[in-house]
């Protein structure tokens, strides 16, 4: 049976037509602990959402979350993802919410990771495959709290970093190699992105709170790298155009998100690294970082 | 633009940066950001200087005046900086950064 399902994250309403409302429902809070939902079926169900509901709701905030004879689809306006297996319309299904609550966000997404400390924020940031993932798990596992591994925010009033709590995504090579179980209470492996999403407490650690950038990493790994890792120092004007590269809507407002990136880069460290694993980094990337601080509340806990 | 044309006089133009593109400082460079083509360019000092004063009003031969002033005494001959400064608002004006082609008289 379909269930309706409408969520309040922030600014943001979602609604959603599923047929599996309760685990999805369950992972939503999880993910975003600030998320009102109201969930049930039939009209009952649609009179309490439309109370929940305070104003209208466009096209591109309803995840259509629909089973068929072939297997689930998530669709969203005109971006239709399936068939999928119950696990992989989950995953299409967060994106899909993330995606449309990023799209209403005042500060600025980025692709990349990182983590806090008592210094202040070390933002990773590069290209799939870059290592970004993998160092983000690191640094929670080492006591730091993060701020994501594919989505980071860059707030331009304060020029702090804060944290869009999408789970950590592990290839199995990274999964394994830290000693991270495939399968517990906070991790799981889906197929759809061929990986395992795990929450930081998962890790030991936890989503940070907003925190100033002190240094920008780029990380490149090689894993035919032999030497000791290279640290080399960013001209400003390379890092903005590597940066302005990330932007997750490179066409929304180019202008602000450039004085807002010039903002943060300008006051911190840009520093590019080849190397072969996160762990060779660990050190200096706590010298940016300082000790660790306690992460927020975290969802579920 | 070419000096050997006698009807012109470059340095009677007043160039005029397009009021979109953004002039930034960014730890110790000079960085203009056109947000149509996406391009950040690097300013050396002396671009800044001119950037700064493409604002439709000042003349490049005045333009050319500043910056032999904040040169001081080691300032190049004269016409060496009235040809630095034309060559780097004819760069401005083909890499598309000039509200319009500075004016000639």
């Amino acid at each position: 049976m379909t269930q309706l399902l409408v969520w309040q994250v922030g600014p943001v309403r979602v609604r959603a037509e599923v047929p599996l409302a309760a685990p999805l429902a369950t992972w939503v809070r999880r993910l975003y602990p600030d998320a009102r939902s109201d969930a049930g079926s039939g009209f009952r169900a649609r009179a309490r959402s439309e109370a929940l509901e305070s104003g209208p709701v466009m096209p591109d905030e309803t995840i259509l979350l629909e089973s068929g004879t072939d297997g689930f689809h998530v669709s969203r306006g005109d971006r239709i993802a399936g068939p999928l297996s119950p696990e992989d319309a989950f995953v299409a299904f967060e994106l899909e919410l993330s995606r449309a609550l990023l799209e209403h966000q005042p500060t600025l997404p980025l692709h990349g990771g990182g983590a806090a400390g008592s210094s202040g924020a070390v933002l990773l940031s590069g290209p799939g495959e870059s290592g970004k993932s993998t160092l983000t798990a690191s640094l929670a596992l080492a006591g730091y709290p993060v701020f994501g591994d594919d989505v980071i925010l860059v707030d331009g009033s304060s020029g702090y970093i804060q944290p869009f709590p999408r789970l950590l995504k592990l290839t199995e090579p990274a999964r394994s190699s830290l000693g991270i179980p495939e399968k517990d209470r906070w991790a799981r492996r889906f197929p759809l992105v061929d990986a395992t999403l795990i929450h930081p407490r998962g890790l030991g650690s936890g989503w940070s709170p907003p925190a100033p950038l002190t240094a920008v990493i780029f990380p490149h790994r090689d894993p035919d790298w032999q030497e000791n890792p290279r640290w080399e120092p960013v001209p400003p004007s390379r890092a903005m155009a590597l940066l302005m590269a990330q932007r997750i809507f490179p066409v929304r407002d180019p202008g602000r998100d450039f004085q807002i990136l010039a903002d943060v880069v300008g006051a911190a460290s840009t520093v590019e690294v080849h190397y072969r694993e996160a762990a060779q980094l660990v050190g200096r990337l706590e010298e940016w970082l300082g000790t660790p601080i306690p992460p927020t509340e975290a969802p579920g806990s | 633009m070419t000096a050997a044309d006698p009807n012109i006089r470059p340095d009677r133009s007043t160039p005029r940066g397009r009021s979109d593109v953004i002039f930034r400082q960014v730890g110790e460079e000079w960085l203009l950001f056109d947000p149509i083509s996406g391009d950040i360019h690097v300013l050396n000092p002396t671009a800044a200087l001119v950037w700064a004063q493409c604002d439709g009003a000042t003349p490049a031969g005045d333009i050319a005046a500043a910056i032999r002033e904040a040169f001081g005494q080691e300032a190049p001959p004269t016409a060496e900086v009235r040809a630095l400064v034309m060559n780097t608002v004819e760069k401005f004006q083909k890499l598309g950064l000039l509200a319009h082609p500075a004016k000639r008289e």
